[in-house]
């Protein structure tokens, strides 16, 4: 039963998400949103963590497993580049470590910048 | 009797991607192949027996949707780990967000100088651009821009992709050892396969990597405007 609850509150958040940005015309993706939302539903102490632990630790090992369909699907559609293939995939790799590169930097940059409290 | 209707099964779909992750863990269990994980070992599995038999790949993608509806709900959970390390978030609230932002405008100028010099221009370029954000957003933004959303999807599969299979050489070689900065860099370039990849790794490296992704994803939309203005010139 415990599953199935768990299951059950992550569809209303995710349907409420749906429903926000068809209503608003908000600009950000229901699944963020429904990020944001159950955040806000766990730092007020709407939603317990022990209202969704073991669903949550589930999907969070299993992550990499529910995008395999969609990355099969891609490789199907690789044919589309043609010839520019190779420069398309480098300059997404070669863009991917620079962006891993300046966002680790820095992060641990402005860690060391001086202010109140310990940095962990 | 016709057969064809049967690999439509919703439960070919899903037997077959459960079962060919599940052949990747194991094999991954008493030895790391570097670069290899178990999703992608299902993918290329998947693909290979795709090929072989020549089952189209809507028939797989009958099951296959119904375990893709499910990243949603994957997303969704990422705030059980950032609640969990909210106090870590607080202390470090600026040096994530503007690691976070510095990597935004990394991606925009990088992706934009190495089409310049690889001469990728037009609908290919607009669509390449939005390749460090996640799906949906990076699909919209492209739309808005003149870009084709599938290659917009590919040049971002490739990126996360590439991107997950680096993080560890990436990682050792540009000493990004604190589990924070390497959450954030992770999340940035790489979103949800990268998250996947190191919540294997730690919580807090997952929290913050999933994070990430949704305040990239946000500093990206309020960025649209200047974008579309850049991109016009």
């Amino acid at each position: 039963m415990k599953l199935i609850r768990q299951l059950g509150l992550l569809a209303l958040i995710l349907f409420v998400s749906e429903g926000a940005v068809q209503l608003f015309s908000l600009p950000i993706p229901a699944n963020v949103l429904g990020m944001v939302l159950l955040f806000v539903l766990l730092c007020t102490g709407v939603v317990k963590e022990d209202d969704i632990r073991e669903t949550a630790d589930f999907f969070y090992q299993n992550m990499a497993f529910f995008l395999v369909p969609v990355t099969c699907g891609l490789l199907v559609e690789a044919g589309q580049l043609g010839g520019s293939a190779l420069a398309f995939i480098l300059i997404a790799l070669v863009s991917t470590v620079a962006v891993y590169l300046v966002t680790g930097r820095a992060v641990l940059l402005l860690q060391k910048l001086p202010r109140k409290g310990a940095r962990r | 009797m016709n057969l064809s209707a049967l690999w439509q099964s919703p439960f070919f779909g899903i037997g077959l991607t459960a079962l060919t992750y599940f052949a990747g863990a194991q094999l991954l269990k008493r030895r790391r192949i570097p670069f290899l994980t178990p999703f992608l070992i299902s993918v290329l599995l998947v693909c290979l027996l795709l090929g072989i038999t020549g089952i189209p790949y809507e028939s797989y993608n009958e099951g296959g949707s119904l375990i893709s509806e499910f990243m949603a709900p994957a997303t969704v959970i990422l705030a059980l780990p950032v609640y969990r390390q909210r106090e870590l978030l607080k202390r470090n609230l600026l040096p994530v967000v503007g690691g976070i932002f510095l990597g935004v405008l990394c991606s925009y100028f990088s992706t934009f100088l190495l089409s310049l010099l690889f001469g990728v221009r037009g609908e290919l370029f607009l669509s390449l651009l939005p390749h460090s954000v996640t799906t949906p957003i990076a699909t919209a933004l492209s739309g808005q821009i003149g870009g084709v959303s599938s290659l917009t999807i590919l040049g971002l599969m490739i990126s996360g992709n590439l991107g997950a299979m680096l993080l560890p050489l990436m990682r050792k070689l540009f000493r990004v050892h604190d589990p924070v900065a390497h959450g954030v860099a992770t999340g940035n370039c790489s979103h949800v396969i990268g998250t996947a990849t190191v919540a294997a790794e730690g919580e807090v490296e997952g929290a913050f990597s999933g994070l990430s992704i949704g305040v990239a994803g946000l500093i990206t939309v309020l960025l649209v405007p200047l974008l579309l203005k850049g991109v016009s010139l």
